[in-house]
């Protein structure tokens, strides 16, 4: 995809994350700069997220996990957060529809992107939400 | 938008009568009715169909497998927001749910 294409659709999704959205779901961000979102969830375990959404939406983002410092996580819940390591990042990982490190997993090559991306919902936004949500199910509010 | 007081509860016997409400639905594609007002409406209203209002406007079209929730408390969008036990000024979160996984 052309960067300045990637970039405009970027911006687009990236203005879905107002001020009132992201009150509402008790998020920090830390920064916005092309290709990468960078928020906080917060509450009683707070799980900071860099989202490389390079190539969007061609490419399904690429979740990095980190603690509210930007330290690396430990102590990951299990469920869709992985602390073992992604066999092509080498790092903890999230996996979950949706996000580049499932759909590059060996054990999702057949579920693809493609049957998701024009969804309601799977949008930067979206996959942020339903990143938070099952976050906060996992290690509580 | 200012961040509203309460959504408390009027009580049981105030469930059949009509209270006037201030209400926001916060999508993963934008806000309804918009970023800087409220949508009005009454505590009589079903939920569905303030739902069905703002995905008209938002362009959403398919919204089968999403959630409400107001303070993280899921509502049943079939029922009226008395019958949920809202009232005043609601935010309510609408998003697709989330999904499973596993490798």
């Amino acid at each position: 995809m052309h960067e300045a294409l990637a970039k405009s659709n970027f911006e687009r999704e990236v203005a879905n994350l107002s001020l009132v959205f992201t009150r509402c779901h008790r998020w920090e961000v830390n920064s916005i700069e092309y290709p990468v979102v960078d928020v906080t969830f917060n509450g009683t375990r707070p799980l900071r997220v860099q989202l490389t959404c390079d190539n969007w939406p061609e490419l399904p983002p690429s979740a990095l996990l980190l603690m509210p410092d930007g330290s690396p996580p430990v102590g990951l819940p299990g469920g869709v957060f992985h602390q073992d390591l992604h066999p092509t990042t080498g790092r903890p990982f999230v996996c979950m529809r949706g996000f580049r490190e499932y759909h590059t997993h060996s054990s999702h090559l057949t579920d693809l992107w493609d049957t998701y991306r024009a969804q309601d919902g799977m949008n930067v936004a979206g996959l942020l939400t339903q990143l938070c949500v099952a976050w906060r199910t996992q290690v509580g509010l | 938008m200012s961040t509203p007081d309460a959504s408390g509860s009027a009580g049981a016997d105030s469930e059949n009568k009509s209270h006037p409400m201030a209400i926001a639905v916060i999508t993963t594609s934008g806000v309804f009715p918009n970023l800087d007002d409220y949508r009005r409406g009454y505590s009589t209203e079903v939920v569905r169909e303030l739902l069905a209002a703002a995905a008209r406007q938002l362009g959403l079209t398919n919204t089968a497998d999403w959630v409400a929730t107001v303070g993280n408390r899921p509502i049943n969008e079939a029922e009226t927001f008395a019958a949920n036990d809202l009232y005043g000024i609601v935010e309510i979160e609408w998003h697709k749910r989330e999904g499973g996984g596993g490798a």
